[in-house]
């Protein structure tokens, strides 16, 4: 498979000949209704393209880098028979294997169709998959759309965020990162360090572990920690607190309210997301937004929080909720409650770089998160040496729009099998200080 | 590209009387897109040129949200997304998310029941009937029954045919719930504005006391309050009016109901671009149902509407429209025609 430029691109446009449209010069492929391709796809031929999807390859990819030892990526490379190919992302933490396998179960849906009809492919695969999706099939369904975004936009000669619609801010596309310190002179270096990169925003956690009701010592140490936060990252910077949803309703509602004073960006995850009702409980006892949603799949599991005025942010990933096709459906929900969307990324980079696509393009966005410090680790180095560019790094507190089709970037696969797939990891396991499990 | 120009023009059709706005924007690039509204306002104009000048078509939602609230929202992203699909070379739905499907459920009015068989002979099959009380004092159940026998003849004309029961948002509460309730042996599509829309409350017992499905959203002129429809469950099918709204606004709000499992069936009263806008965004939805398109009874108007957009985009055939995939919104408009009208 030879790299992709853009003379390829206009080579491929020319070869159509007409000097009109691309598509139109489709429907003389009508040979093709109903000889060839999966089902259901052959009635779509004369309203598309003439490119056909030939492959999907998927790669699980373990970078030798400890914090990201739980999280091999999952990527897909989608190919068609004129050279061009997209990627996408269907990182799922703790459950690579299965993801890979569920993509590779989509194959059937996929190879010798027309790359084009992202959202009938995306409905085939939600709705033939009969169980609805969850987490597995949603990263699934996440990485192929992304994988079909990427192609149509490099067929259409447009990157996706003009597809969408956008940009709402041609500047870019704000963001946070994490804080990790623990000491306020840490904190401090991070604050120093946010100035210096233009950074707006920053999120932190809160410690340990907690167990249905919590003692005082619990309590307070967790809002100490915010506070400290506070003091030491000063007045001119937005926190967001990730509770992770290691709380339960009620200890989460008693911190909530102590956090107050120091008004928070978000307070993420307060309750897991199973019970929309209990994190209703813990909304209405504060005036901290509460943010939530990098669990959720499709609109339809955001529906019930947006329509209760349960939630003031949705964070769901686009590696998990279903790719472009389902975070801007997500966003339309939101828009139209005045729900912003703030999403997850926790997982590899072509997620993270698909995401700010959709994000420039929703007038409710307010930040993106990338998994990654003030200061670039081992991880940042290898996405940097896979893009030819800092691929999530912000520059003046926001991630830059691409300017070339499709998701905006080329990758070599084999800048990506360097790195082999080592198997699933399991998400860290914690156990309270009795022995019972806890959730971190 | 850039947006450079934009003008208005006040059409009407000469043998239906029917108006609505045309807008055309042209670009530094001397391309040409085109788009309507129900009306456009001497002041709408201005500001919808002070938000689009130098501004690149591609940009479709920020600018179209900057209009949003009055109709020339509508008439502009219609011409947007034609400037930029020309400029992709691709056919809108194509922008859009690619095509779902590959023809559109067509759906006309049957004004008087004469009309039946010269709108069948032109391939309709669903047909939308405005239903109406009486002028004399009648008593009560014969006022319902004689709706109802209306469309009792309907459905035994034609297993094939289909209907829609149009309430035209002027019955009195009792005696709409009484009516959907009548209606329900006669599986209409559905029941569009059984009454005003004000009050959720009065929807809501007619939503409690019948299976006909219920058709809302006609009025609306920006979209969220079809959040608030949806979460009552008092709204079966979305009639979000094209020419109100535009193509985007109208896909944000279909995303809004796809998580309740209702669908769209975009109003449309207008003109033939307007048609051709739908008939994209219809391609585009997964919840799409049926597009509604004026009634062109006379020979004078069918050719009209056809020279105005320089191709038979309204043709139906078994119900059903046909797709192009022309770039932008596939037409060629005939400007000396449109300026004619406009006089």
């Amino acid at each position: 498979m030879k790299p992709i430029n853009r003379r390829d691109f206009f080579s491929i446009n020319s070869g159509l000949g007409c000097g009109c449209s691309l598509m139109s010069q489709a429907t003389q492929n009508d040979a093709n209704r109903g000889r060839t391709g999966p089902l259901g796809a052959a009635d779509l031929y004369p309203l598309g393209s003439n490119f056909r999807i030939t492959n999907v390859k998927t790669f699980g990819v373990t970078l030798p880098t400890p914090e990201q030892a739980d999280r091999p990526y999952v990527f897909v490379k989608i190919e068609t028979n004129q050279g061009v190919y997209g990627w996408g992302e269907g990182t799922l933490e703790g459950k690579a294997a299965a993801t890979i396998h569920c993509i590779e179960d989509f194959k059937e849906f996929l190879i010798g169709a027309d790359p084009m009809p992202v959202e009938h492919h995306w409905q085939s695969m939600y709705i033939h998959s009969f169980y609805r999706a969850g987490p597995v099939i949603g990263s699934a369904i996440a990485a192929i759309d992304q994988a079909l975004w990427d192609i149509r936009g490099k067929i259409l000669n447009q990157p996706v965020y003009k597809l969408l619609g956008g940009p709402y801010d041609p500047a870019g596309v704000r963001g946070y990162y994490h804080v990790r310190a623990s000491t306020p002179a840490e904190m401090r270096e991070v604050r120093a360090k946010a100035k210096q990169l233009g950074v707006t925003a920053i999120k932190g956690g809160i410690p340990g572990y907690y167990e249905w009701i919590e003692t005082h010592g619990s309590i307070a140490r967790a809002v100490k920690h915010v506070e400290t936060l506070r003091v030491n990252l000063g007045e001119e910077i937005d926190i967001g607190i990730d509770f992770h949803a290691k709380t339960s309703p009620s200890v989460a509602s008693i911190l909530c309210r102590e956090m107050e004073p120091y008004r928070l960006l978000f307070i993420e995850e307060p309750c897991p997301p199973e019970n929309v009702k209990a994190m209703q409980r813990i909304a209405r006892r504060t005036k901290v937004p509460i943010a939530t949603g990098e669990r959720l799949v499709a609109s339809y599991n955001c529906r019930e929080l947006v329509e209760l005025g349960i939630v003031d942010i949705i964070q769901t990933d686009i590696n998990h909720c279903g790719g472009i096709t389902a975070l801007w459906k997500i966003g339309a929900l939101c828009d139209a409650s005045g729900v912003k969307v703030a999403p997850h990324a926790c997982e590899g980079p072509i997620g993270g770089l698909a995401s700010v696509h959709v994000d420039a393009a929703m007038p409710n966005f307010l930040v993106q998160e990338i998994c990654s410090g003030v200061e670039p680790g081992v991880k940042e180095k290898i996405w940097e040496e896979w893009f030819g560019f800092p691929a999530m790094r912000m520059v003046n507190g926001k991630y830059p729009l691409p300017t070339k089709p499709g998701l905006g970037f080329d990758l070599d696969e084999k800048a990506v099998t360097k790195f082999k797939f080592e198997g699933t990891r399991p998400m860290a396991r914690v156990f309270h200080s009795d022995g019972s499990v806890a959730a971190w | 590209m850039k947006i450079t120009a934009l003008e208005a023009f006040d059409v009407r059709e000469p043998a239906t009387g029917r108006t609505y706005a045309v807008l055309k924007a042209t670009t530094d690039q001397n391309s040409v897109g085109w788009g309507e509204a129900a009306h456009i306002s001497r002041a709408a104009l201005a500001k919808a040129r002070a938000v689009t000048s130098g501004q690149e078509p591609s940009r479709y939602d920020v600018l179209t949200r900057q209009l949003s609230g009055d109709p020339v929202s509508a008439a502009v992203n219609m011409a947007l997304l034609d400037l930029y699909g020309q400029e992709a070379k691709a056919p809108v739905f194509q922008l859009l998310g690619g095509p779902t499907r590959f023809k559109v459920r067509a759906m006309t009015t049957l004004a008087k029941p004469a009309d039946r068989a010269a709108l069948w002979d032109q391939g309709h099959r669903a047909f939308l009937v405005p239903v109406a009380l009486p002028s004399t004092i009648t008593a009560r159940p014969k006022i319902i029954e004689g709706i109802a026998s209306q469309f009792a003849a309907l459905r035994s004309a034609s297993e094939n045919l289909d209907f829609v029961a149009d309430g035209l948002a002027a019955l009195p509460s009792a005696e709409a719930a009484d009516l959907a309730v009548a209606l329900e042996p006669y599986h209409p599509l559905w029941f569009d504005r059984p009454t005003r829309e004000p009050n959720d409350e009065v929807l809501g017992r007619i939503a409690a006391e019948s299976t006909t499905p219920l058709g809302l959203g006609h009025h609306l002129a920006e979209i969220s309050p079809v959040q608030n429809y949806l979460r009552q469950g008092i709204c079966d099918i979305l009639r979000l009016s094209l020419n109100h709204l535009g193509i985007t606004p109208l896909r944000r709000a279909a995303a809004v109901a796809e998580p309740y499992y209702t669908a769209v069936a975009p109003h449309h009263t207008g003109g033939p671009i307007a048609t051709a806008a739908a008939l994209h965004l219809a391609a585009s939805l997964p919840n799409f149902f049926v597009q509604e398109v004026p009634p062109a009874l006379d020979r004078e108007t069918r050719q009209l509407r056809d020279d105005m957009v320089g191709a038979p985009i309204e043709a139906v055939k078994d119900g059903y429209f046909a797709l192009t995939t022309k770039p932008g919104l596939g037409i060629r408009v005939n400007e000396s025609l449109i300026r004619r009208l406009a006089q």
